[in-house]
């Protein structure tokens, strides 16, 4: 049986006081029951899921598959590539093994954001400062049954050891350089993390952190066992992890087959209901439709309109499940170069662009996407899409209005219709079509302007150069991490990890640390606010084309997606295998 | 013939060093620091197939980059001859056995690929030369000219999503190997081969048609026939034979297309081949890897040119190797 956690109990602790509810809203805000972990998602009437974040103007899709469900059977996903060779849960950029085989401390409730109890099952913050905090974690984790772990049980060790290593305090010892820690941000000011006793872990801040339990939610914080640094990280089959399927069979390049785990249940109570999960190495995307269509797989991604048409047309009973991403996509300005210091002239690019052109054009009549200012609509505190669909330069209705005060803006700024303005929009690939659309709208409204779109051949090319700083202007797409601060440090402060263009400004830097700082949610909400008009009226750093839209086709018998579906689903989806099964139709 | 041998294989040498020496050059054009990138990629993660350190010192000195170009070359062209094609980078595997492991699932594609080839473009060119200006050569014709143009791509795409689409018939995905289900594997291998093959028997057809338009028009083939033999007898044995010199020389070249085509159906098709080794150690940068499938393969291919040339003096008495 779960405890229930909700906000209050969370923090029954002498800081309290001191910090009053609205504090205890940023540090303990696992709400609501976690029976059975199953999500706070509900079917409506009309058998959709009641997305919370409807007020925010995103759009969710995501059908609840009815019939008589059934245990058992093997789920199979195309997996890509299946040469992983990013295996360190810790430092891997992208989705990893121990994605698929381990767990989070918490879990976001993929649709309303609020924090779900899951490996930590209850926290407490016991002193005024909030500088100590108390992580409790569930009895009944158990890592997989092979050498060295045994199925031993999860401990505290282990928990203290992962947040100890995440924020990177490991890197000397193991040699690794620091900065390979991508998210050591999440557990901003850990000074120290130690056992207590075998299910009680104690968190030691330098400073104090509003953002602790949101950061411990990001999809790549993942958890692992404390042996797998003696084990190492290049040879699948040794690993293990606490997650509900463990790995049974590694062929490069062919597949990942994993099998369950017959003790995550008493975890998750029920859970994993597939036997066996597999996914097998598809990298052209037509083969990968080919493989849906046949039912060899079980999802398939749609993003453009044409390929969700054929996909409808070869397997028309198919789900179609569609909902923002956390991912977002930008074009970047580098504020070394000089026409680009001008905040007028930055603000002239911004009212010049047409947003709406650009994600229609992109996402055809069933939509998806929204826009995004400073902060992802999906954060609580972020603007709403409608909200930054009102403003200008955003607004479609005022565009044309807004390309003539752009083009008086440029020419007060010394470069009238962008003359003297010359300029590569870098890009590795992925992102050609926004760097072409910003050439072509940027050409429209500033005749003498000579942006050109630079395509850098490979991946890797495109990050050095953006890693060093060594562009005029990128187009690029991004993650959103959990917590709006922590997406405010890294994009934005002087020297941010991810502030690749450069981008100063004293007001900025000292709001953001004001707000990583401040406990008191009404004070908080507050600072956000002003960050994200200044973003707006003062800054201008970059160009948010649109927030991403998402869209999965899913066999129809397939049930549980629903519980997958969200804003914050993005990467762990594989984690979350363990939510579905199939149904007889 | 043995003196012929191995004049051709001490010719190799050259061509071989200069390979190598492009191949080591290409790695260092490739913008930007190739070190900084893969410190990004995969230093940045602080995993070099393990635990070691992935300073900027260290990567340079286990790339064998610590040094000037003539010693890298040098060390690497030692190391070659004795069998060593470094380590890839990522997985510290030793790039000879990668190589090994992915070899068996090309050469087969390939195989079947060529047998696909001379069973189509064999009796496609000859009967098409027979059947002259008629509407059967017309049809052959036509087709052959399609698929020269069409790229395999194309082809691979059409063979994996129309069948599905319109009789709801599937290639496989999920790869087995020979020996857990040898009809599943073959069933895996044909689509693909069948790709390769009919593009490669598209030109070998047109060049069979052509030459046995010229061979049948020799006396030998007019005598041939005065002395009363059946028809099929004078094609095959008199005609086709004399043929086939071309022929043969135009299969062994396209052996380098079977394999260069092998990128990009492996990774259609999603086969854990040579193709799609090669097309993973590009995206991660993974230089010894690249380095050693494209030196192994150009070795091949200069064998297989030794016995493309080889084959002639079987097919024509008349030609002598010296």
């Amino acid at each position: 049986m779960h405890s229930i956690v909700n906000r209050r109990s969370a923090i029954k602790g002498i800081g309290v006081g001191a910090l009053g509810l609205a504090g205890a809203a940023l540090f303990g805000c696992g709400g609501g029951s976690n029976a059975g972990g199953t999500g706070q998602v509900a079917a409506g009437k009309s058998g959709q899921v009641e997305g919370a974040t409807s007020g925010k103007g995103l759009p969710l899709n995501a059908p609840v598959v009815q019939g008589n469900k059934k245990e058992g059977g093997v789920y199979t996903l195309s997996g890509g590539e299946t040469t992983q060779v990013q295996f360190d849960g810790h430092t891997a950029l992208a989705g990893n093994i121990h994605h698929v085989i381990g767990e989070k401390a918490l879990e976001p409730d993929p649709v309303t954001m609020k924090i779900k109890p899951h490996v930590v099952q209850s926290w407490e913050v016991p002193d005024k400062g909030g500088l100590t905090l108390i992580l409790k974690l569930h009895p009944k984790l158990f890592i997989h049954n092979k050498p060295p772990w045994n199925g031993r049980q999860f401990t505290a060790e282990d928990l203290a050891w992962n947040l100890e290593r995440h924020r990177g305090l490991y890197a000397e010892r193991l040699k690794i350089p620091k900065a390979s820690f991508q998210r050591a941000s999440m557990v901003e000011n850990l000074i120290k993390a130690e056992a207590v006793d075998p299910l009680t872990c104690k968190v030691t801040l330098s400073k104090p952190n509003a953002s602790f339990f949101n950061g411990l939610l990001e999809v790549r914080v993942m958890l692992m066992p404390r042996e797998m640094d003696d084990i190492g990280y290049t040879d699948p089959m040794k690993m293990g992890n606490i997650g509900p399927y463990e790995v049974a069979e590694w062929v490069t390049d062919t597949r990942t087959v994993f099998k369950k785990n017959p003790r995550y249940a008493e975890f998750q109570p029920g859970q994993p209901h597939f036997d066996t999960f597999r996914t097998i190495g598809i990298p052209d995307t037509v083969a990968a439709q080919s493989a849906f269509i046949s039912g060899q797989i079980a999802t398939v991604g749609v993003g453009a309109p044409d390929l969700l048409d054929a996909i409808r047309r070869g397997r028309p009973d198919a789900n179609l499940y569609t909902w923002v991403d956390s991912n977002w996509f930008h074009v970047r300005p580098s504020c070394d170069f000089p026409p680009f210091k001008d905040y007028r002239v930055r603000q002239a690019m911004h009212l010049a662009f047409d947003y709406k052109r650009q994600g229609d054009s992109e996402y055809g009549k069933d939509g998806g996407w929204a826009y995004m200012a400073a902060l992802h609509p999906a954060f609580p505190e972020g603007w709403s899409s409608d909200k930054v669909q009102s403003i200008a330069g955003y607004n479609p209705d005022t565009k044309a209005a807004d390309i003539a005060e752009a083009q008086k803006l440029m020419a007060a700024a010394g470069y009238p219709n962008g003359k003297g303005i010359g300029y590569e929009i870098i890009h590795g690939g992925s992102t050609n079509n926004h760097a072409l659309r910003w050439e072509a709208m940027m050409k429209e409204a500033f005749t003498e302007m000579k942006p050109v779109v630079k395509p850098l051949g490979g991946g890797a090319t495109f990050a050095n150069r953006q890693a060093k700083g060594d562009f005029t202007m990128l187009a690029y797409t991004i993650t959103a991490t959990t917590d709006p601060v922590i997406e405010m440090i890294s994009q934005y402060r002087t020297g941010g990890s991810r502030n690749y263009g450069n981008f100063s400004n004293t007001d900025l830097d000292q709001i953001i640390d004001k707000t990583i700082s401040e406990l008191n949610a009404d004070a908080r909400k507050q600072l956000l606010e002003e960050f994200q008009q200044k973003w707006i009226s003062e800054w201008r750093p970059m160009y948010v084309m649109h927030a991403n839209a998402t869209k999965t086709m899913v066999q129809a018998n397939v049930a549980g997606f629903h519980e997958i579906a969200g804003t914050w689903s993005a990467y762990n989806a594989q984690n979350k295998v363990r939510l579905l099964q199939y149904v007889d139709k | 013939m043995s003196t012929y041998i191995i004049r051709r294989l001490l010719a190799m040498i050259p061509t071989w060093l200069i390979i190598i020496f492009t191949v080591i050059a290409l790695v260092r054009l490739m913008p930007g620091s190739v070190v900084d990138i893969l410190l990004q990629e995969q230093g940045g993660q602080g995993q070099l197939g393990g635990r070691a350190n992935v300073e900027r010192n260290e990567l340079l000195k286990r790339m064998g980059l610590d040094v000037p170009i003539p010693i890298q070359y040098l060390r690497y062209v030692g190391g070659v001859v004795q069998g060593d094609f470094g380590r890839s980078l990522w997985s510290q595997e030793p790039v000879t056995r990668l190589i090994a492991q992915r070899m068996p699932v090309t050469a087969e594609v390939a195989v079947l690929a060529f047998t696909t080839a001379v069973i189509i473009a064999i009796p496609v060119g000859v009967l098409s030369a027979i059947r002259r200006d008629q509407g059967t050569d017309y049809l052959l014709r036509g087709i052959t000219v399609a698929g020269i143009s069409v790229p395999g791509f194309a082809i691979g795409t059409a063979i994996i999503l129309f069948p599905q689409l319109w009789w709801g018939w599937g290639v496989s995905f999920n790869y087995v190997t020979l020996t857990e289900d040898p009809l599943a594997h073959l069933k895996i291998l044909i689509p693909p081969a069948l790709v390769l093959g009919i593009q490669l028997s598209a030109s070998s057809a047109r060049l069979t048609r052509t030459m046995m338009l010229e061979v049948l028009q020799q006396d030998y083939i007019r005598t041939a026939r005065a002395k009363g033999l059946i028809e099929s007898t004078v094609i095959m044995k008199h005609g086709l034979k004399n043929a086939l010199i071309p022929v043969v020389t135009v299969f062994g070249g396209q052996i380098e297309g079977l394999l260069g085509g092998s990128v990009i159906t492996e990774t259609i098709f999603a086969l854990p081949g040579l193709g799609r080794l090669m097309v993973n150690s590009i995206n991660t940068r993974d230089y010894p890897v690249v380095q050693g499938i494209v030196v192994m393969t150009a070795m091949f291919l200069m064998m297989m040119n030794l016995l493309v040339d080889l084959s002639y003096g079987w097919l024509d008495p008349r030609i002598r190797l010296r």
